[in-house]
């Protein structure tokens, strides 16, 4: 555990840069504290003078700071520095991007089909909605992690909940229209027993319209039930990503900073 | 006579570049032990500002003058260590030279002051 673990969470603030960069700097600063640490009690001074005297050696200012950034913010570092974290997280990505296209080409093979709208009910109109507010705040939360790199540790885990939660509703919808489709008419003795007047005598009048409902109810569920689904998985699969790229942030610069 | 290359304005951040790479040309060392060594090796003349040390550090591994490696040490540990490159031995042999062509201005108007 280093000594000075609040110094440098303040300094971790205070940097403004991306990862690696940032954690490299904060690596190096958290050495040399604790070799300058050693050296003072080897001078004979007692812990908390050292570990004072350290604080007010290190403490480095605004205009230090500002131009450590700026000597690793030129354009080609933060190419480069692109590229590493591109090259660290490859197989990951080339997977996550199979899976959306593959995701995206069942679903565009059965909902491109005219007469898969025409069969779904009117539930799937706000499980659309919902699914594409949630992708487009999920797209604006890999952006902000990814390419613009805010690793700020207040806004690390914001908004990461909301495509789960956001499943959850779409789940909730689609559960919910299944029912209503099926006890809309309120003919709930009828369908109730639908399946033993199907089974006892399936060609009697009576018989036939509960047949034909049934039918009907089912072709109309399947369609939105699959929509329900397929959002439900595709958002679940954006929640885990971000959850795992903002552990994975956070786990990095927490073990450089503190235990390091 | 060859003109100087340092220059008053940038004095002070001349003269600590200057006095990294001499520690530098004598090994492979870690940022601390760099301040601690142009400390010790000045009787105390010298204090580095931790302030001042890093972005000199940086810079002069950016401009290739010397080399940061990583290296760990202990299971939970990593060090930088710097050492000078072929092209930061040359730059510290010519800034040698420019800071004794200063050193000789300076003392030349100095006498003449003096005198």
């Amino acid at each position: 555990m280093n000594h000075f673990t609040r110094l440098l969470q303040q300094l971790n603030d205070r940097i403004d840069l991306a990862q690696p960069a940032k954690s490299r700097i904060m690596l190096e600063l958290s050495a040399d504290m604790e070799d300058c640490f050693a050296v003072y009690l080897g001078r004979g001074m007692d812990k908390d003078e050292a570990m004072k005297l350290v604080r007010e050696k290190f403490d480095l200012d605004d205009e230090v700071l500002d131009e450590l950034v700026w000597l690793h913010k030129t354009p080609v570092k933060r190419w480069m520095d692109r590229i590493t974290i591109l090259s660290q997280t490859r197989l990951e990505r080339i997977i996550l991007v199979l899976v959306i296209i593959a995701i995206g080409m069942a679903a565009a093979k059965t909902m491109g089909n005219a007469d898969f709208f025409r069969h779904a009910s009117h539930f799937v109109l706000p499980m659309l909605g919902i699914g594409l507010y949630a992708t487009v705040h999920g797209c604006r939360k890999i952006f902000s992690l990814h390419i613009k790199k805010d690793h700020d540790i207040r806004r690390l885990h914001s908004g990461i909940l909301l495509p789960l939660v956001s499943s959850g509703a779409v789940l909730l919808i689609g559960v919910l229209g299944y029912f209503w489709e099926l006890f809309k008419n309120g003919d709930w003795a009828v369908l109730l027993s639908a399946e033993q007047i199907f089974l006892l005598n399936a060609q009697g009048p009576a018989s036939r319209h509960v047949l034909y409902y049934l039918v009907e109810w089912m072709t109309m569920q399947s369609a939105t039930m699959m929509v329900c689904l397929l959002i439900c998985s595709y958002l679940a699969l954006i929640w885990y990503l971000l959850a795992r790229s903002a552990a994975k942030i956070e786990q990095a610069e927490a073990s450089y900073l503190l235990y390091l | 006579m060859k003109p100087s290359d340092i220059t008053v304005p940038q004095l002070s951040k001349q003269c600590n570049e200057s006095l990294i790479l001499s520690v530098l040309a004598k090994g492979k060392k870690h940022g601390y032990q760099v301040a601690l060594e142009v400390e010790d090796g000045s009787d105390g003349f010298f204090k580095f500002n931790h302030g001042t040390l890093y972005p000199i550090l940086h810079k002069l591994e950016k401009e290739g003058l010397i080399k940061g490696n990583w290296k760990q040490e202990g299971p939970k540990r990593k060090r930088k260590y710097y050492q000078l490159t072929a092209k930061g031995r040359k730059y510290l042999a010519s800034q040698k030279e420019s800071w004794r062509l200063f050193m000789e201005r300076l003392f030349h108007v100095l006498d003449e002051d003096i005198s």
